[in-house]
């Protein structure tokens, strides 16, 4: 009993705040060194999303606690310290508040990190999605064509066969298909080649082509992975190899069960609830400038057979069905006037969208609470002093 | 340890919670820090004994870190098989997938035989003759669907005459000596996707002449002709030479090069090798450039002019005792044009270089003594009135009022009035020496102004006036 009265007190304690503030901005100043090192996504993974963190200076590797490992504590020791062990009363009332706003605002950090994505939808004119793709994160996707011209999709994440970067396969399998699926050399960037008679690879050739890895590059975005894969027929046990990639613009296609299916590596892809079509694209350049000045989507949002004509331009985003949509984007960079454009939305989707907002209403109303008393009481103790 | 371990246990009053900064009672996170402070309130505290700073955060910070430690291995083991559960069927929006689609395709690169094989025209080539090829395999995307049964897109082309085609090799779809010249080399690459865009490719090839990048501006404003549907970059760069794996060192070396980067799909047309070979051959480029197009059912055989440019970009060649004047050619009263406008350029005009903000630039006259270009700008370009007196500014003549513009001459110009000013040479004048007269033609359309500007020895300026406003006449915008 007393080791657990003694972790309490370690976990409330005030030092362990300061301790935990002082690894916050250490981390926050370590990782804003190492973006120019690796680039802000590698940063973020590596040292504020993640558990521990080494931060290296040299050749000599310095452990530390991740900003997540430091945030979740950080959390426990509010609630401890901040709600449950603090004395309650009109004196303290500021101040709990204050610290149910800071578990606020570490709550919607939370969400974000782990309930809400982010990605893309790029469209011509007349062009429409009901989907959004990620920047940053890959999936496989098995497709079955139907014969009423849809498709059926099952979607393997990228955690599946990300770590599978050499020979030993990742196995994907489901009782609905009629085959399993082996992933292996998964490349997180890479181009795929032609094998010519002087290209020399340590990698498998599949059809006349291997993937050739590349350096990762800093910004993310950037960086088009490509895996290995075999299906092997359940029934028969005949196996079929491709590579896939992530740049590619139409899947692997094999039979399988006696029907047609289609294997693909892609941005991971989100449904929307509704359908964007793309009606017009605006961009207003300076006068003889080719510098927008300002750029406007005009959408018709499709939904359950009604249609809503929506612009969308730089500062007011489409706010729809927990999704929004923001002007991002437009290209080609290079286009001349008369050629067509495209535009692209950022689309979000994070529940704890308005958190911060509310988060910081809580700790001005704390905040106040707490001052006004003390200056009350500043002002008592002046008015009784005074003869 | 010091003072600080010597002083009692202090505790908090006041908010009761070592958490709140309460300032009132002066119990800081630095008084915290520099003495040991009960985490409780004093009611409730229980009294421990003293420990110093740095022992209380060596002790945090091993909990944190072993807290960090252990949480990994919570993870579960990663067998390396994965159950895929759930599944959904719909109807794909604003996607069409083919199924079948060539491996080639699928990569956005072509399969065609890269061991060494001939591309669909034949393999070699006869320097002397023109020829032609084709190729399939090109990747189907946004702009460009498949043409036949195999959804394979076939790209033709003429090659120039003279030129050495030879077989084609890995990332090279069309692949020639120019001018059967083996140190100058010009070969078509297709890549899927933006192949990391306009600028790294362009940089890359800097680097490659051993020159210093350049920055988006610098990329933006590079000249551009039409091709394969698109607007393609055309580049011209002089440098040394240090070749693709950065171990040659040829000095006077040029590159000449279009890049259509398309975030479905990119192209690229490189002709590189000794200045000298490479001025020779510009326009043969060019032609060749103007050649390239999709489509099937027509091969190109030896000889096969079938392969024909398009109409607005007929393949250009400089006389062969004609100075090289950039991508230079003689006007011949053919209509001409890129992905914006098209013209008539007058006789005896001469095809001057690409610059930026230009769509065309011409000379004229006795030793090319006056300039004529044209530029397409966006919206009103900032108005006519503006325009024209920033002409006044540069020629230093008095700057005109609206109603000075009603009395002036009027042309049709592309569909629209255009008004044609003549300013001369003032002492304040800030236009190059040479610069005696300028004869404008400028007009509004709905989206877009246009402006023709000619420029130099004043005698000379007015011998073009005809022809300037010819010009202006012949002037189409692309829709």
């Amino acid at each position: 009993m007393r080791l657990v009265h003694r972790v309490i007190d370690v976990l409330s304690s005030l030092g362990l705040s300061c301790t935990l503030l002082i690894f916050l901005a250490l981390l926050t100043w370590l990782g804003t060194l190492e973006q120019v090192n690796t680039g802000l996504f590698e940063v973020q993974k590596r040292y504020f999303e993640s558990l521990y963190v080494v931060h290296h200076v040299g050749p000599i590797g310095i452990p530390l606690p991740g900003a997540m490992l430091v945030m979740a504590v950080l959390f426990v020791n509010l609630i401890l310290g901040g709600l449950v062990r603090i004395r309650k009363g009109a004196a303290t009332a500021g101040i709990i508040v204050t610290h149910v706003g800071i578990l606020l605002l570490l709550a919607a950090g939370y969400v974000k990190a782990y309930h809400s994505v982010d990605g893309h939808t790029t469209l011509y004119e007349g062009q429409a999605s009901d989907t959004f793709d990620s920047y940053n994160r890959w999936e496989l996707a098995i497709l079955e064509k139907l014969d009423d011209g849809r498709v059926r999709e099952t979607v393997a994440p990228q955690e599946n066969f990300e770590r599978h970067e050499d020979v030993a396969p990742a196995t994907l399998v489901s009782d609905a298909l009629p085959f399993s699926v082996e992933l292996w050399y998964y490349a997180p960037n890479a181009r795929v080649l032609p094998k010519g008679p002087m290209v020399k690879t340590s990698m498998p050739v599949i059809d006349g082509f291997f993937i050739d890895p590349l350096p990762i590059e800093m910004q993310n975005e950037q960086n088009v992975a490509a895996v290995c894969a075999a299906v092997t027929d359940k029934a028969s046990g005949t196996r079929q190899e491709s590579i896939l990639y992530g740049l590619g613009r139409q899947p692997w296609t094999f039979e399988a069960g006696g029907r047609t299916w289609g294997l693909e590596l892609r941005r991971e892809q989100y449904q929307m609830p509704f359908t964007v079509a793309l009606d017009d694209f605006t961009k207003e350049d300076y006068p003889r400038l080719n510098m927008p000045k300002a750029f406007s989507s005009d959408v018709t949002v499709l939904q359950a057979g009604s249609k809503r004509p929506v612009k969308i331009s730089m500062n007011e985003p489409l706010r729809k069905d927990g999704l929004v949509l923001y002007q991002a984007s437009w290209g080609p960079s290079n286009a001349r006037p008369g050629d067509p454009l495209f535009s692209t939305l950022a689309v979000v989707r994070n529940p704890a969208d308005q958190y911060p907002l509310y988060a910081c209403i809580v700790i001005a109303i704390g905040l106040v609470l707490h001052f006004s008393r003390k200056l009350g009481k500043h002002i008592r103790s002046q008015a009784q002093r005074t003869p | 340890m010091g003072a600080a371990t010597q002083q009692p246990p202090r505790t908090l009053v006041g908010s009761g919670h070592p958490n709140s900064l309460d300032s009132d009672d002066m119990k800081t996170a630095h008084e915290a820090l520099s003495g040991p402070i009960s985490p409780i309130a004093p009611s409730r505290s229980r009294r421990r004994p003293a420990r110093s700073p740095v022992a209380s955060l060596a002790t945090n910070l091993l909990a944190i870190l072993a807290l960090g430690g252990a949480l990994p291995g919570c993870g579960g083991s990663d067998s390396g098989v994965s159950r895929l559960e759930s599944s959904r069927a719909y109807e794909p929006v604003g996607r069409r997938i083919r199924w079948n689609a060539p491996a080639a395709e699928r990569f956005g690169i072509s399969a065609r035989d890269f061991s060494g094989g001939s591309p669909g025209g034949s393999p070699g080539g006869s320097p002397g003759g023109s020829r032609g090829g084709s190729i399939g395999g090109s990747p189907a995307g946004a702009s460009g669907m498949p043409d036949d049964d195999t959804g394979v897109t076939a790209l033709h082309w003429a090659a120039p005459a003279g030129w050495k085609e030879r077989p084609a090799a890995m990332f090279r779809e069309a692949n020639f000596y120019v001018a059967g010249d083996e140190r100058a080399e010009c070969y078509l690459t297709t890549l899927g996707g933006d192949a990391g865009g306009l600028e790294a490719n362009i940089n890359r090839w800097r680097t490659q002449l051993s020159l210093p990048p350049l920055g988006p501006a610098e990329i933006a404003a590079l000249p551009t002709l039409p091709w394969l549907g698109g607007s393609g970059v055309l580049v011209d760069f002089h440098g040394q030479w240090k070749g693709m794996s950065g171990d040659q060192a040829e000095s006077d070396y040029r590159l000449v090069g279009l890049a259509l980067v398309q975030p479905d799909r990119s192209r690229f047309l490189k002709m590189v090798g000794p200045a000298d070979v490479i001025g020779r051959e510009v326009a043969a480029f060019r032609g060749l450039a103007a050649s390239f197009h999709e489509g099937s059912g027509h091969a190109h055989d030896a000889g096969d002019d079938a392969a024909s440019p398009p109409p607005s970009m007929p393949p250009q060649e400089l006389p062969p005792d004609h100075p090289t004047i950039g991508l230079g050619a003689q006007g011949n009263g053919a209509q001409q044009g890129n992905a914006s406008l098209t013209w008539r350029a007058p006789a005896g005009w001469t095809l001057g270089p690409e610059k930026a903000m230009r769509e065309v630039t011409y000379f004229a006259g006795a030793d090319n003594a006056v300039e004529c270009y044209v530029t397409l700008l966006a919206g009103n370009g900032g108005g006519l009135l503006a325009n024209i007196n920033r002409w006044c500014g540069q020629m230093g003549a008095p700057t005109l009022s609206e109603a000075d513009l009603a009395p002036l001459q009027r042309v049709p110009m592309a569909g629209a009035e255009g008004v044609i000013v003549r300013l001369a040479r003032g002492p304040a004048a800030t236009a190059p020496a040479g610069q005696d007269l300028l004869l404008g033609a400028l007009c509004l359309l709905p989206d877009r102004a246009l402006f023709v500007k000619l420029t130099g020895p004043a005698e000379a300026v007015l011998a073009q006036r005809d022809a300037l406003i010819e010009f202006s006449r012949s002037l189409q915008v692309v829709r």
